[in-house]
């Protein structure tokens, strides 16, 4: 299994600015985690609801898409991005 | 240091390749050397009686890519050319392609039906995970090299 990403790098440079954000990515994730937590009575009680009333196709999407938001948030490690041109360079990279 | 690697070094500074490059090669002689070294642990194992049941084939050991990379080198004699480099982990594109469950059942009629039109007759949604492992596994022997009409040099490739 990966390890989580934890940190995003994004710099911006240009002739005007010269700006840098570290984003704790492991933090973000981890609230996220424990605001799913917290709220899965709920979405358990959605998704019956959802079922009873016929809504199998949302119900599925719905755990799906919580699921697919982790998953690719999980697999950011290693991710780099590293555009230049005359004016402007900037950098986006998962560690 | 091994010779090829001096070499390698060499070339770089001297300008007859770029970083990338040097890179690339420094890292096919890694894993070259590496395989070497399974190869060399295979046959002591093949050697030892005790490993009899368990030497490997190190010749077939094949490392799987890491990473997919997209480079765009500008022109060298042009200036203002953008300069890109992206690097995304094969496990991010493996989480894309099991994302292909949230397609909407419509969307994928579209696609199959744009298909058609192009004369290509192929239901996008016979497509298994299993078949998307194996597209991520070929992946490893992909290399795209493209020189565009400015002079920018594209390339595709896994590591």
């Amino acid at each position: 299994m990966n390890r989580p990403p934890m940190l995003m790098h994004v710099k911006i440079k240009n002739k005007d600015n010269d700006f840098g954000i570290w984003i704790p990515i492991i933090l973000l994730l981890l609230i996220a985690l424990a605001v799913v937590i917290v709220l899965s009575p709920l979405i358990l009680l959605a998704l019956i609801i959802m079922l009873m009333v016929g809504w199998e196709r949302w119900a599925r999407l719905t755990l799906l898409s919580i699921w697919a938001a982790f998953v690719s948030v999980w697999a950011m490690r290693g991710l780099e991005v590293n555009v230049q041109n005359s004016h402007d360079h900037i950098i986006v990279s998962v560690i | 240091m091994t010779e090829s690697k001096k070499k390698i070094l060499e070339m770089l500074a001297k300008n007859r390749i770029s970083a990338d490059d040097a890179y690339r090669l420094l890292s096919a002689v890694d894993a070259e050397q590496g395989t070497g070294g399974n190869e060399a642990r295979g046959n002591e194992r093949r050697d030892n009686p005790g490993y009899e049941n368990t030497a490997t084939k190190g010749s077939e050991v094949k490392t799987k890519p890491k990473y997919l990379r997209v480079t765009v080198t500008p022109d060298p004699e042009k200036q203002g050319g953008d300069k890109v480099n992206v690097r995304v982990p094969m496990s991010l594109i493996r989480a894309g392609l099991k994302m292909t469950a949230l397609i909407p059942p419509e969307a994928l009629d579209k696609a199959n039906s744009a298909l058609k039109d192009k004369g290509i007759n192929f239901d996008v949604r016979s497509i298994t995970p299993e078949d998307l492992e194996e597209l991520i596994e070929a992946l490893g022997d992909m290399e795209v090299d493209v020189e565009g009409g400015k002079g920018e040099k594209v390339k595709v490739f896994v590591e």
